[in-house]
């Protein structure tokens, strides 16, 4: 049989002497405690927190200082305003710089890669369709297969069919890249072809 | 004088044993299957094509089996070898003790099984089935009867400070699962939260947060307070600071769950008080690692030495680490750049890795030694499991917060058009994959350091004398007269009713605040005439998203903020998820946002998609649900669904209910046939991936146009 306390504690627990004037006299299991005041810097950081969240609290609450809302919408009008006056300006289908892309020397692989990536897996590698529609024939549900109206369709999509607003996307260059691969469908004939959609053009 | 009665008696030690043991072996298993986690989103692959094996499944398992096998069983382990000895007194009830480890390990089990398998409640860290949760509820009653009647029968007038982090620990745990976990049976595996959509998320994160304050983090400090002083020697720093940091720490803590929801359809005031009472929850944390690093003093160079001690300051560091980042985290316009993020899961692996298991290593270190009467087998081994867990922590973290600022910032750039640079989603993916190969290293690293501990506290516990008997001490019986004139909290410290008494109300009144509103008043959820129950179908589709767990890869709640506007569209309302019994808006976002998906692609991409993500978007790391396409709805109980739901407050007509199983089967009829251009064939109809389409086109579309 022992003394309670001498199970863990056969050391005496090591106290110096400038803590001698502040040990408590607890004991608990040999453990000790010291009467150190709150360190200032602790106490200054909590008060600190709390002088911030009160008045921010206040203010964001009842105060109408900047909500989450307010910002939000002030952001989208932003954006929205942006992408009009590029659409105005810059987002139009333009022949020149048109012809200026598939001139470029990168252009094959660039425009390759494109189709493979994003177009293959709805509208076939040869443009026969699948999710999509065919590309390779005469039919069209927008526009009337000019190289203007398809580039609209790629541009902007057909967002609530599946078929995504590319432009946004890839950029112009990516974009001309892949009309010009789209384009070069017609008159091929498709291993497995999708049946027509839409109208026809000639 | 010399009339002292003493009393002789002696520890319930068997049991801290088992709870010891069963710490490591439930460590391992947890970070096994948290690596192979790790591994599925640097490559899909490891699921190895097998349903029980998908991240939605498992991933909740990983984080059960780490918070409540793992740190669970290690509170557990250092709360009844502690007690005794602060209280002098054996536990109240060597049965009761033997109740609650055996119980513990069954729940553990239960989870194990039925996890994988798919049963789930489909709420975070919650996920555990409705006859689990019953018997977590008993077991842990079983744990608080036994540890208060500790107390009763304690011969030491008053409670130390580890003790009264315990109290509040065990008091707020039990009211956090039972409040967070009432639901309504449809089946014996199946039920309906009661709460819905933003009443649920407000609910489940209350829960959420103070799970990590009440299990991870206060019954923890109390640890530390004994096991820190214990294994230098010294004094504890200061008794005021502990008096202060305890009361202010757990009054604060329960206030700050809604800092998950920021920029949700949580309203406003309510995300406000999350963010500042996380901020105010600084300093109190911090009291803590202050006490334990300044009783240090004087012992700093026994650090290089003993590796206990190096453990536990690095607990400590990781500690005050985490909870800096926290509170930074819940700053609004952190907040806005991390949430959803990696960030955040290397915030908790911090806190997890660094703080919990550094601790739960050190305080084995100290008491297997003690408990089997022997020495640390190997200093050496303990050594390099020190260094390789910590090297395994800073690539974790290291990666973890680099991918999740690198994503954050990929999903909201806006370029001068207006309009998103990264728009494709996946791209923002593939830039951080090379991250989660370095986070598997990482993770390997530190399960390797848990296996090197099995080993060394194996080879320890084999070389201990056998038949040890159990050892008896004396003390005085406790005459509560002798105490008569105390003063202060000196005097709390001796009435242990009133001390409970008073944390208890320290824990209500922040949940009470943030509760009581959320539940009376009509104007916290505006309610949209718009929004309409889901169909039987669409019910039958929900539960399988929640049984794949793909919550734990999609959000369903699209913040108020312009490149979500532009990725996503509208911001999402809280009108939208008032039937969604439990919400599901998500905490991370593997991959994109879904809560406006319904609509944004035919049925046959989600068809397409589901079978092989791959062949639609190349490099998605989504898993493959295979199973989806040979598994067939049940229309049975959808019926008994509906009803549930109704009971609930759903508005769905007698007739709706009735006819539940037909109606689905009509709309399963006409999905299949609208995929038949694409050719899905007609005998599809009844398989499940028509019901989960069903419910993925619904999504968000009620109130998808601008108003
Ligand atoms: C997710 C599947 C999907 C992908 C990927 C896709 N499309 Fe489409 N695309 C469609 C669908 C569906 C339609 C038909 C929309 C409709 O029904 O109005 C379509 C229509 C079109 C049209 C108009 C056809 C017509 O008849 O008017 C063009 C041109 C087109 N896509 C080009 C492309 C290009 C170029 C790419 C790659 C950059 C691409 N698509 C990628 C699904 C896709
Ligand atoms: C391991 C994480 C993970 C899990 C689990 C997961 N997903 Fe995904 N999901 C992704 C990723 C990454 C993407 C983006 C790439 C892609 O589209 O495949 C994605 C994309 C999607 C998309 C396309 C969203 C869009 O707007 O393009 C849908 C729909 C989807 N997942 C549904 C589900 C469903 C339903 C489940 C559960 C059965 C699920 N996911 C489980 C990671 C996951």
């Amino acid at each position: 049989m022992s003394d309670h306390n001498s199970e863990n504690n056969k050391e005496q627990v090591q106290v110096f002497d400038d803590e001698k004037k502040i040990l408590l006299d607890h004991d608990y299991d040999g453990i000790r405690e010291l009467d150190h005041p709150l360190p200032k810097w602790w106490l200054f950081t909590f008060y600190l927190t709390i002088i911030f969240s009160v008045p921010y609290y206040l203010a964001h609450t009842f105060g109408g200082a900047d909500s989450i809302q307010k910002e939000f919408k002030e952001e989208v009008l932003a954006a929205q305003n942006s992408q009009k006056e590029y659409d105005d300006e810059k987002g139009k289908f333009n022949l020149e710089e048109y012809q200026k892309v598939i001139a470029g020397p990168k252009f094959e692989k660039i425009a390759k890669k494109t189709y493979k990536r994003k177009c293959k897996a709805c509208h076939g590698k040869d443009g026969g369709g699948g999710v999509g529609p065919n590309l390779a024939d005469n039919f069209w549900l927008h526009g009337d297969g000019s190289l203007e109206t398809v580039y609209n369709t790629i541009n902007k999509g057909v967002v609530d069919k599946g078929m995504a607003a590319w432009g946004a996307k890839l950029g112009k260059e990516k974009v001309y890249a892949v009309l010009k691969y789209v384009a070069d469908f017609k008159g091929t004939t498709p291993s497995n072809p999708k049946e027509p959609q839409g109208k026809e053009y000639k | 004088m010399n009339d002292k009665k003493l009393e002789t008696f002696s520890y319930d030690d068997s049991v801290v044993k088992k709870f010891a043991i069963a710490t490591v072996l439930w460590g391992a298993v947890g970070m096994l299957v948290g690596v192979i986690l790790a591994a599925q989103l640097a490559d899909w692959r490891f699921n190895f094509g097998l349903e029980w094996l998908t991240f939605g499944r498992l991933r909740p398992l990983h984080t059960n089996a780490i918070i409540f096998a793992f740190v669970g069983n290690s509170i557990f382990a250092g709360i009844y070898h502690s007690t005794q000895r602060l209280l002098k007194a054996r536990m109240f009830s060597d049965m009761l003790s033997n109740i609650h480890f055996w119980g513990w390990q069954l729940i553990i089990v239960l989870a194990a099984l039925t996890l994988p398998l798919g049963y789930t409640q489909g709420k975070e860290y919650a996920e555990l089935i409705w006859p689990i949760d019953i018997l977590i509820t008993l077991i842990w009653v079983v744990f608080a009867v036994n540890f208060f009647g500790t107390l009763k029968k304690r011969r030491e007038k008053h409670i130390y400070v580890s003790i009264w982090f315990y109290i509040a620990s065990i008091i707020t745990v039990a009211l956090l699962h039972i409040v967070n976990s009432i639901s309504l049976p449809v089946s014996l595996m199946k039920s309906y939260p009661i709460y819905a959509g933003v009443q649920d998320a407000l609910v489940q994160w209350w829960y959420g947060h103070n799970a990590v304050a009440f299990f991870l983090t206060t019954p923890v400090l109390g640890l530390m307070y004994y096991y820190v002083p214990k294994a230098i020697n010294r004094p504890v720093y200061s008794y005021r600071l502990s008096i202060v940091h305890f009361w202010s720490l757990i009054f604060i803590y329960i206030w700050a769950g809604p800092h998950h929801l920021l920029y949700t359809a949580l309203p406003e005031w309510a995300q406000t008080i999350g963010m500042v009472f996380s901020i105010m929850l600084w300093a109190p944390s911090w009291g803590g690692m202050i006490n334990g690093l300044l009783t240090l003093r004087g012992a700093w160079n026994r650090v290089r030495e003993e590796s206990i001690l190096k453990f536990f300051v690095t607990a400590l560091t990781f500690y005050g680490m985490s909870t800096f980042e926290g509170p930074l985290l819940s700053i609004k316009s952190v907040s806005s750049l991390g949430h959803y993020t990696d960030w955040i899961v290397g915030h908790v692996h911090a806190g997890g890795i660094g703080w919990n298991y550094m601790f739960a290593a050190g305080m084995l270190y100290y008491m297997v030694p003690k408990l089997w009467k022997t020495k640390v087998y190997s200093e050496q081994i303990a050594k390099a499991q020190y260094w390789t867990a910590t090297l395994g922590l800073l690539l974790y973290y290291v990666s973890m917060v680099v991918a999740g600022i690198t994503q954050g910032l990929m999903w909201r750039a806006v370029d001068a058009k207006g309009q998103l640079v990264y728009p494709s989603f996946i791209e923002t993916v593939d830039k951080i994959v090379p991250m989660y190969w370095i986070r598997l290293i990482g993770g390997l690293l530190v399960l390797t350091s848990m296996l090197m501990m099995i080993y060394n506290l194996y080879k320890s516990i084999k070389n201990a004398p056998k038949n040890v008997e159990e050892e008896e001490f004396q003390a005085e019986a406790l005459d509560h007269n002798k105490y008569k004139n105390e003063k202060g909290h000196r005097k709390l410290e001796g009435l242990t009713a009133t001390f409970t008494v008073l944390a208890t109300i320290a824990v209500l009144v922040g949940t009470i605040i943030e509760f009581v509103p959320a539940f009376l008043s009509k104007d916290f959820i505006e309610v949209s005439e718009k929004v309409k129950p889901y169909s039987p179908l669409e019910v039958a589709g929900r539960d399988i998203y929640i049984r794949e767990g793909c919550y734990n890869c999609h959000s369903q709640m699209i913040r108020p903020m312009v490149s979500e506007y532009l990725r996503y569209g509208k911001a999402s309302e809280a009108a939208e998820s008032v039937y969604d019994h439990p919400f599901q808006w998500g905490s991370k976002r593997t991959g994109p946002d879904l809560a406006r998906v319904g609509g944004k692609y035919p049925d046959s991409w989600h068809y397409f998609h589901m079978k092989d993500p791959r062949k639609v978007i190349q490099g998605s790391i989504m898993p493959e649900y295979t199973w989806l396409f040979g598994e067939k709805t049940e229309y049975q109980v959808l019926t008994k669904k509906l009803k549930v739901l109704k009971s609930m407050g759903v508005p769905y007509s007698e007739e709706e209910i009735y006819n539940a199983s037909e109606l689905a089967k009509e709309q399963a009829k006409e999905i299949t046939l609208n995929m038949a251009d694409a050719g899905v064939p007609m005998k599809m109809q009844n398989k499940q991936i028509i019901a989960l389409i069903a419910y993925l086109q619904r999504l968000g579309v009620d109130m998808k146009e601008e108003k």
